[in-house]
């Protein structure tokens, strides 16, 4: 990887440090490195933790957006930051750790609470009509797909959780990536779990807590489009509760 | 996970004034305070049309109290937020009903097109109603 940068140019970042063990208080830590046109932000910090500064610590691995590891709040914005492109910003960038989220050490924030609810949410796939592997694949039409794939792409990178401002002051909400995941499941015609993800999602730190500020979408690096399946959600789980009354018994 | 102690966690919590931080959260809360207009005006309507079919004099007097500059300033700033409040729900409907035909979507903005329609039609039926009864 060239040191010299494009034309001289430099970039500063201004990096938010919190050492536990040290620090009462976090602090900006200002880091100037090399300027280059196809570098992205997660380039820099790579730079600073090579040749400037060891001791900065922060989350990162595919460095081309399917893993969902490098998310951080560049100036003040939830972002892969190896998707946020060092020429698009004017002046000192500032990078922070995911909003909402607990600060374990400089930009590494814990997820615990997010993992706990992809489990409570059970998203994965609960087979309706469970086969043996020898029995062949689980068939499905292109039309059965189309309706669940959009949700599918979600990389759990939770950039939805630092946007929204439902779960920033409310943490037990269980947020736009939990939701949209088991609406996915929920919609794929292979799966039989529905009611009792049901029963989590439509309890009051569930979709009903959401009141459609829209911003987990706007950030949603894969356009998952999560306010959208929390919206279906509700719909689906009115729709739900009316037959519930007008069919009590037999609603499988 | 090595160690079962754990280091200081530092938390972050939200300021009082987060909503002035993004504009996206100052559109999304002036959206939200619609509601509190339309609900105003609806009351507004109720005290309307319970002076109406009161005292004639009274409700001359009420009724010429409405039409001063005051009061259609206040019903222009309503009838601004009602707009804002429609406006953007008809524009969110796309991704509340979402229609398949086989495996591709309905577009988007048919959904939101039908809404609009239907809106101009009741406003249509609302206004020829006025006009034959009043």
């Amino acid at each position: 990887m060239a040191q010299a940068s494009d034309g001289g140019k430099t970039v500063t970042l201004e990096v938010f440090r919190y050492l536990p063990d040290q620090d009462a208080q976090p602090r900006f830590q200002s880091y100037t490195v090399p300027f280059h046109e196809d570098w992205v932000v997660l380039d820099a910090l790579n730079y600073i933790k090579d040749h400037i500064d060891g001791t900065l610590s922060y989350r990162w691995s595919c460095r081309m957006g399917v893993c969902g590891s490098c998310g951080m709040m560049v100036n003040g914005q939830p972002k892969l930051t190896c998707a946020a492109f060092l020429k698009d910003y004017d002046g000192p960038i500032r990078i922070e750790p995911l909003a909402n989220f607990p600060v374990i050490r400089d930009l590494v924030i814990n997820l615990d609470d997010f993992m706990h609810k992809l489990k409570e949410l059970k998203t994965w796939l609960v087979p309706k009509a469970p086969k043996p592997v020898a029995d062949g694949e689980y068939l499905q039409t292109p039309e059965e797909l189309a309706k669940y794939k959009q949700f599918s792409m979600c990389i759990n990178c939770m950039l939805c959780y630092a946007a929204c401002p439902v779960y920033g002051l409310e943490p037990k909400f269980l947020g736009p990536a939990a939701i949209a995941l088991a609406h996915r499941y929920n919609l794929d015609s292979r799966d039989g779990a529905k009611d009792e993800r049901n029963d989590i999602i439509a309890s009051s730190e569930g979709i009903w807590e959401c009141t459609f500020v829209g911003e987990c979408t706007k950030v949603c690096p894969k356009h998952v489009d999560p306010a959208g399946a929390i919206q279906q959600s509700k719909v689906a789980n009115t729709k739900e509760w009316w037959l519930s009354w007008v069919m009590p018994q037999g609603r499988k | 996970m090595a160690t079962e102690t754990k280091s200081k966690e530092l938390i972050r919590p939200m300021p009082i004034d987060w909503w002035l931080k993004n504009p996206a959260y100052v559109k999304f809360m002036l959206r939200d305070v619609t509601s509190v207009f339309i609900a105003g005006y609806c009351i507004f309507l109720i005290v309307l049309m319970s002076r109406a079919s009161g005292d004639a004099d009274a409700f001359q007097a009420f009724y010429a109290k409405l039409t001063s500059p005051w009061s259609v300033v206040l019903h222009l700033i309503v009838l601004a937020f009602a707009c804002y409040h429609s406006i953007t729900f008809f524009n969110l409907t796309p991704r509340v009903i979402v229609v398949f035909r086989g495996d591709e979507k309905v577009p988007e903005h048919l959904i939101a097109a039908g809404h609009y329609a239907a809106w101009l039609l009741v406003s249509l039926v609302l206004i020829v109603l006025v006009l034959i009864l009043v």
